[in-house]
């Protein structure tokens, strides 16, 4: 944008400071709400008049007041008469309201810019490149305290100034800590919150602790296994949570076995894990190796993966599926490097059959698709915003957006020999991406980081997995150590897991950097980062709460109940009652771990339970509630009532076998919950199964009502 | 129109209020109304068919009924409304207003509910010429039958050159915007057609040979675009923001017709070789074919792209060239060569060069050899009318370029725009002359 009138106003503009567009008029319009999504920053404007989405595009924001309808809303001859002024303070009908008071500062400076001859300013040196905000970090020793934040940004052109009237700022907690327009915050209750500052596509997050007012709160000594518990115990001491006490070995071995190999122990396991006298940190860790090593543990981990490949026969045809899911039981079972699994997949080409890899474009057939799975993926960034405006809540920006895309345009997929094989290729021609808004050819280029990198034209792909699994990229690695935390825990360091932004601070950052570290310094060794995990103290905590842990949900102070998954609850249901599921599609001694895909019992008792049809890439379809349709099933389904009648069952066999009550009874708790019945339990259940004739019926009530306690149902 | 300069008189004449002075609707009423209720209860959206910018619309009420009753608060619909008594509680989906403000409505009410506000007078005072401090951007220019003249628009006022003479005569009047200037065919009537921005939309009719202007009509609550003379010359068509095609009597000033068919905004708006019938075109994508005796609508003479911003009629035929958002000009035949299918285009002559902004204006030369585009970015660019070639390309705009013509010569082209500056090119697209309109006194300086 080229000055205007300089000589005609040069008189003025050297007795008054130059005003900017983007420096200085921009910040107003975003603050007095005009950008905002109900007002002028939506889609198609407000009343004829529109602005860009909270002022990420200032070019056209400018263009709307200065040039839209030859000069509108601006008046060169008398500034005060603009429309652009007149509206906001409501001297003219404004469908918004009064949004600037006339003569306030905001106002001045409008009006200031406009005499001067509304200039657009330089934007490279009033590009913001960093905010400062004082403190940093808060912490509120009580409900009712009060903190007021002093923002000031940087400017290209090293100049800095105040902006703590014109910053944005949202808490994402308000019911923890609320914060004003003026920046100032006030706890509300105790938790933990994130403020976000937003200023010009700046943004900064100030994490905020309100202590709760704790008289009493004594620290336990928490001992640490290894470098997992020394930054839980760091966070849990700061924030006055007592952690709970270690787990019995009962507790430990069925928590490990369902998170490990997605079944509970056998009957016998337990046994002679309960009976073994080993020191218990020996015995556990021992444990956790030969879980690992069982087959179970291939096909547990390959439903996850299976989940996020989207392994999908729908998608991929029958042959394709079993190729792929083949090449995932391969990649788990050889503990395949997570960074080189990763690259098979991204530079995949040929045949979907003789190379499975290649699957990964047959779901994400798109070439925006494929972009936005990867990134969500293996970065947990949601980039789908960018794809209509620059992320409301995050840097990205839709340029960003269709440069990242580019790596994908090249990709073609054509049809192969055999029925429904298909051949992913590089594609000639057309393989172009170009921005929706002007149709300019997008270059590839890294989402951040890269400096030592450059795409290279003829392998794009290749250049792109280079950069994401690089040991320099910032998010690759943490992205997956925080995804493989939440499966142990029930939720992230950062949660959402696939959601990481700025504006979603991770609860413990040290331990999710330490546990990045680790992964890097084992050469992604996915394996190393399981065991690291599941041999820490904090995993191996009680789900039972104390009088100071038990409202906590996000410092991992106590192991957080879970509902099994519905392959862990179906399969764990057959292992407790001895029998067999009989579906088509599958050999018959198949568990649901090894189902290749949800077409296997369709509709049934899996889809209940929240199997997901394997659509997306986001962990979030995979649904883990709790329904009054499941709870009817297990109560009166016959998946269950069959299972426990099962005439080869472990009812039939203890009945026949002509085992007396006492081992029936100690047999169906362990068989169920995995532990023996305490005294108690073992005095009711006797009494109950010598109170009748029909022993065999009264022995599957008992093993009905074990299967439908939460002792049963939840992961603890 | 009155203009509120200052919130702190709402916080003085509430303090004095609460001493139980009479209550004014103009000091104490009137400030409430506009901070509170107008966003909703205006021209623009007139919720409830109730309009409460005036004293009169306040009184008259909307579709509940009247809003007060003077002397009874008690049987007042605003008061009812205010305090939650009937429902949905106003200010709708704010905060309720405080007690000691509904009782400043209930004291009025009680004491008879005066009209204590000023007559609504314009402020403009037309005997003081504007005072530039900086060249107003052009929106209009139009030149002569004769080429001897050529007006500009400027702030409040129309500016009347004589070629090679400069500045002849300003011609103000109360409209802050000029959108389009027109002569009529014999070169004896200047229609001026604009506005102030959401306020009000006026066409000015102007005697050439005496400067003085014979009629002004003010209309609607916001401006008018696109005024163009029937040729005849008996008639004016021209568009509004209220999204109506306007047809008016170019003698009286007296509107014949408002035509509803449009969906937006209209920009621009040209009659037909025989003044029969009219092409208007709008923000709502469409060039509408209307038949101007009768109103009615005959049909979309374009293929609906993006919004459209300029109309202009080839001069000796039934041909339109039009353009806007997608930047791209379009020459159609406004008649239909046979019956209309889905996603026809068969009236399409000719498409144009893409332009690297909105287009905003455009111009055929007089012997229709040539088109002129001009848009929000760049250049004015001169293209043949038979072959589309790029023939010309005139530079040196700063802003985008709202005025575009021919000289009645056929030799030049006179532009106008952002910058302020009209400049007269060759057909090449070489500069021949340009000229701030306006005089701008340097010495003012802003009080602010």
């Amino acid at each position: 944008m080229k000055p205007l009138f300089a000589i005609s106003l040069c008189a003025v503009a050297a007795a008054q400071e130059q005003v900017s567009f983007v420096r200085d008029v921009m910040p107003i319009l975003n603050k007095a709400g005009c950008t905002s999504g109900p007002c002028h920053g939506a889609a198609k404007g407000k009343n004829g008049f529109k602005l860009s989405l909270r002022g990420y595009d200032p070019e056209f924001d400018y263009h709307a007041l200065i040039h839209d309808m030859s000069g509108r809303r601006f008046n060169r001859a008398d500034a005060a008469r603009s429309l652009m002024l007149l509206k906001p303070t409501q001297q003219l009908p404004h469908g918004g309201g009064t949004r600037i008071e006339i003569d306030s500062p905001y106002y001045k400076t409008i009006l200031r810019w406009i005499e001067q001859g509304a200039e657009f300013g330089d934007p490279v040196s009033a590009q913001v490149t960093k905010l400062d905000i004082v403190p940093s970090e808060v912490t509120l020793p009580k409900p009712g305290g009060k903190q007021q934040f002093k923002v000031t940004a940087h400017f290209a052109d090293n100049a800095t100034r105040d902006v703590t009237k014109e910053a944005l700022y949202s808490s994402n907690t308000p019911v923890i800590a609320e914060i004003n327009d003026t920046g100032e915050l006030e706890s509300v209750r105790k938790g933990e919150a994130a403020v976000l500052v937003r200023y010009e596509g700046r943004l900064a997050v100030v994490n905020v602790t309100v202590l709760p007012e704790r008289q009493g709160f004594e620290r336990v000594a928490f001992p640490e296994n290894n470098y997992v518990d020394k930054h839980i115990a760091a966070k849990l001491e700061k924030v006055k949570l007592q952690p709970s006490e270690l787990a019995g070995d009962a507790e430990f071995l069925r928590r490990l076995s369902y998170d490990l190999t997605g079944l509970p122990p056998t009957v016998e396991e337990t046994r002679a894990f309960l009976a073994d006298r080993t020191e218990t940190r020996a015995k556990r860790s021992k444990m956790i190796d030969k879980l690992m090593a069982k087959p179970e543990f291939v096909n547990h981990w390959s439903v996850k993966w299976g989940d996020l490949l989207q392994v999908n026969r729908n998608r991929l045809g029958d042959k394709g599926m079993w190729a792929f899911r083949e090449w995932i039981r391969e990649t788990i079972a050889t503990n395949k490097p997570y960074d080189k699994m990763v690259r098979e997949l991204i530079t995949s080409r040929g045949s979907t059959f003789q190379n499975p890899p290649a699957n990964y474009f047959r779901f994400t057939r798109d070439p925006k698709l494929a972009m936005e799975t990867t990134t969500q993926l293996f970065l947990g960034v949601r980039m789908v915003c960018a794809q209509c405006h620059d992320h409301p809540f995050e840097k990205w920006t839709q340029n960003q957006y269709f440069q990242l895309t580019a790596f994908f345009g090249g990709v073609g997929i054509k049809d192969g020999m055999d029925a429904n094989e298909e051949i992913v290729f590089e594609k000639r021609e057309d393989f172009e991406i170009k921005h929706p808004k002007d149709g300019r050819v997008m270059p590839p280029k890294f989402l951040f980081g890269g400096e030592k990198l450059t795409p290279r034209e003829a392998e794009l792909r290749q250049s792109l997995a280079e950069w994401l699994t690089s040991r320099d990229n910032e998010l690759f690695a943490k992205a997956m150590a925080n995804r493989m935390w939440s499966y142990f825990f029930g939720r992230g360091i950062i949660e959402p897991v696939d959601d990481i932004r700025a504006s979603n601070p991770p609860s413990n950052p040290l331990l999710l950097d330490a546990l990045t570290k680790d992964f890097l310094d084992h050469n992604f060794d996915l394996r190393h980062l399981m065991r690291t995990i599941v041999n820490s103290r904090t995993y191996q905590l009680s789900f039972r709460t104390n009088e100071w842990n038990a409202e906590d949900e996000i410092n991992f102070s106590h192991a957080q109940p879970r509902r099994l998954s519905a392959e862990e609850l179906f399969d764990g249901i057959y292992l407790a009652t001895g029998s067999h599921p009989f579906l088509r599609d599958v050999p018959k001694l198949f568990r649901a771990q090894q189902f290749p895909d949800s077409t296997v019992g369709l509709g049934g008792f899996l889809d209940v339970f929240g199997r997901p049809e394997r659509q997306t890439s986001c962990e979030c379809e995979r649904r883990s509630d709790v329904s009054l349709v499941q709870a009817l099933n297990l109560l009166n389904g016959s998946t269950i009532a069959d299972a426990i009648a099962d005439e080869e069952g472990r009812i039939a066999k203890l009945v026949l076998g002509g085992a007396n009550d006492r081992k029936i009874v100690e047999d169906l708790y362990l068989a169920a919950l995995n532990r023996p019945p305490e005294p108690r339990e073992m005095d009711l259940a006797q009494t109950y199964l010598a109170g009748g004739l029909n022993r065999a019926e009264r022995a599957q009530d008992l093993l009905w009502a074990l299967l439908n306690s939460n002792a049963f149902l939840f992961n603890r | 129109m009155r203009y509120l300069r200052s919130s702190s008189a709402v916080v003085l004449a509430l303090a004095s209020a609460f001493a139980q002075e009479p209550v004014s609707f103009q000091q104490h009423i009137r400030p409430i109304l506009t901070r509170q209720c107008q966003a909703c209860h205006q021209p623009a959206s007139k919720q409830s068919d109730l309009l409460l910018t005036t004293f009169a619309g306040f009184k008259t009420g909307g579709t509940k009924g009247a809003a007060f009753v003077a002397g009874d608060p008690g049987q007042s619909l605003v008061i009812a409304y205010l305090t939650g008594a009937s429902k949905p509680q106003m200010p709708f989906g704010g905060r309720p207003l405080p007690d000691e403000q509904i009782d400043l409505f209930r004291r009025w009410i009680k004491a008879g509910a005066k009209d204590d506000s000023p007559a609504e007078t314009e402020t403009v005072d037309l005997s003081k010429p504007t005072v530039y401090r900086a060249p107003p951007v052009i929106t209009a220019l139009a030149i002569s039958p004769d080429g001897k003249l050529i007006a500009v628009s400027g702030y409040r006022e129309v500016l009347l050159h004589e070629e090679g003479r400069g500045l002849a005569a300003r011609l103000p009047g109360l409209s802050d915007r000029i959108h389009s200037l027109s002569f009529s065919p014999d070169g004896k009537t200047l229609a001026a057609v604009g506005g102030s921005p959401a306020r009000f939309g006026e066409v000015q009719i102007w005697d050439v040979a005496s400067r003085k202007q014979r009629k002004s009509t003010v209309l609607t609550n916001d401006t008018l675009f696109g005024g163009s003379f029937s040729p005849d010359g008996t008639r004016i068509v021209l568009g509004g923001a209220d999204k109506s095609v306007r047809l008016f009597d170019a003698v009286t000033g007296k509107e014949i017709r408002k035509i509803d068919h449009h969906e937006d905004w209209v920009f621009g708006a040209a009659f037909g070789i025989d003044g029969k019938r009219l092409v208007t075109v709008s923000r709502d994508r469409a060039a509408k074919l209307t038949d101007a005796n009768t109103g009615m609508f005959l049909e979309n003479v374009n293929l609906l792209k993006e919004g459209l911003n300029a109309v202009v009629r080839h001069p000796r035929k039934d041909w339109v060239l039009i353009g806007g958002e997608e930047r791209i000009p379009y020459l159609y035949m406004m008649d239909r060569p046979r019956a209309m299918r889905i996603a026809d285009d068969s009236t399409l002559i000719r498409k144009f060069e893409k332009q690297d902004g909105p287009i905003l204006a455009l111009a055929i030369s007089p012997d229709a050899k040539l088109v002129a585009v001009g848009s929000a970015v760049g250049n004015v660019n001169v293209y043949s009318a038979e072959t589309g070639d790029a023939v010309g390309k005139c530079t040196g705009h700063r802003g985008g370029i709202y005025a575009v013509q021919f000289h009645p010569d056929g030799q030049r082209l006179v532009t106008a725009g952002f910058d302020g500056l009209v400049r007269s090119y060759d057909l090449s697209g070489k500069l021949l002359a340009e000229f701030v309109p306006v005089p701008v006194e340097r010495a003012v300086v802003s009080q602010r």
